[in-house]
């Protein structure tokens, strides 16, 4: 019996140090590119503030990695997530969508915002500096609002 | 003996971790055809439901020229409304990945080439208002959400590719948080997608598509 636990340790002792060599992406980039968003319309630094803080990590081509993201399996789980999450949205290349698709972003933004469902929960478990204020909700709000009806 | 087979076990663990992390877009690409197959048999069927409702269809034929056939389309859009009037998600879920196949396999004729640049981006835009509601089977709030957006790509691809069908374009100022959102429907009675039974017959007729 204690054999059998033994190996069964062992076993998983392997597997741990096995995937930490699996290949991992580095969702980071030199300089900013001419497609982010702040070059696209006049972004206010507030505002800047505010999206780089609560939502560049997942949705731009800069993630400011956290230290357990060196440790598999979180970094395959993460890699994954921000592979997805910037499909969906990426500020760093907002300038290259159509007009039409920024119209819908900028709509899903607000609404995403003003229903308190981003950024997740999950996130905000590990990151409590991305939560939104009252006043940073306003500020984005007012923001995107403002470039939807120009 | 044991440990050896523990460590080949523990190997394959991790092998097939590295396998799924890079075998994603492999994946997807699969899915696709299968739903493309799964489509054709969708325009077949769609054949025989427009002959059973040919009575709701305009006599009167639109002036301008066809620049496309847009029934597949049409027919999953209004079906993805009638299960949302319904408040059924999954069901509305099922006719927006019909409808996500309609609008890849559209072609558009004889466009300018600034018009077919903006089918192409209404297309692009549409299909990503479609995969979400596909995707969202159990949140029908957020399916809502994505109708917004995908009816008003749906209501600017019939002002450029034309329909000989009689349409309408309902609006109802409580749906979307109270902006005020559009659809489009085959029948001059209001079915509200965005209240569901819970008002059902918000809103009305802004515009008759001709």
């Amino acid at each position: 019996m204690k054999k059998i636990l033994k190996r069964t340790l062992v076993g998983l002792l392997v597997v741990l140090v096995g995937i930490q060599f699996i290949p991992t992406d580095t969702n980071q980039q030199d300089g900013i590119p001419e497609t982010d968003i702040r070059y696209v319309y006049g972004v206010p630094e507030k505002v800047l503030k505010v999206l780089e803080t609560s939502c560049y990590d997942c949705h731009s081509n800069n993630t400011n990695y956290p230290w357990y993201s060196k440790v598999q399996p979180v970094r395959l789980l993460m890699d994954k997530h921000i592979r997805e999450r910037k499909k969906e949205l990426n500020f760093s290349e907002f300038g290259s969508y159509s007009e039409r698709r920024k119209r819908n972003k900028m709509r899903a933004i607000t609404e995403q915002i003003e229903k308190s469902k981003m950024p997740l929960p999950s996130y905000l478990l590990m990151h409590e500096e991305a939560k939104l204020s009252k006043t940073d909700k306003e500020i984005l709000d007012n923001f995107f609002n403002d470039i939807r009806k120009e | 003996m044991n440990i050896k087979r523990i460590s080949v076990f523990s190997l394959a663990v991790s092998g097939s971790l590295f396998l799924a992390s890079c075998g994603n877009s492999s994946n997807t690409e699969n899915h696709n055809d299968m739903s493309h197959e799964h489509h054709e048999g969708m325009e077949h069927d769609h054949g025989s439901h427009q002959d059973s409702e040919s009575n709701e269809r305009s006599v009167s034929s639109n002036s301008g020229e066809l620049k496309g056939d847009l029934t597949s389309i049409m027919s999953s859009y209004f079906s993805l409304n009638e299960s949302l009037v319904k408040d059924n998600a999954s069901s509305a879920a099922k006719s927006s990945e019909n409808l996500v196949e309609a609008l890849k396999v559209f072609k558009a004729e004889g466009l300018t080439e600034e018009a077919q640049n903006e089918v192409s981006e209404i297309q692009e835009s549409a299909i990503e208002n479609a995969e979400h509601i596909a995707a969202n089977s159990d949140n029908i709030e957020h399916q809502r959400e994505h109708l917004v957006s995908l009816s008003i790509d749906i209501k600017d691809l019939i002002a450029i590719i034309g329909t000989t069908q009689k349409l309408y374009e309902d609006y109802c100022p409580m749906a979307n948080n109270n902006e005020g959102a559009i659809w489009i429907s085959q029948t001059k009675e209001i079915n509200n997608p965005y209240m569901g039974s819970n008002m059902p017959t918000c809103g009305k007729v802004k515009r008759v598509i001709e």
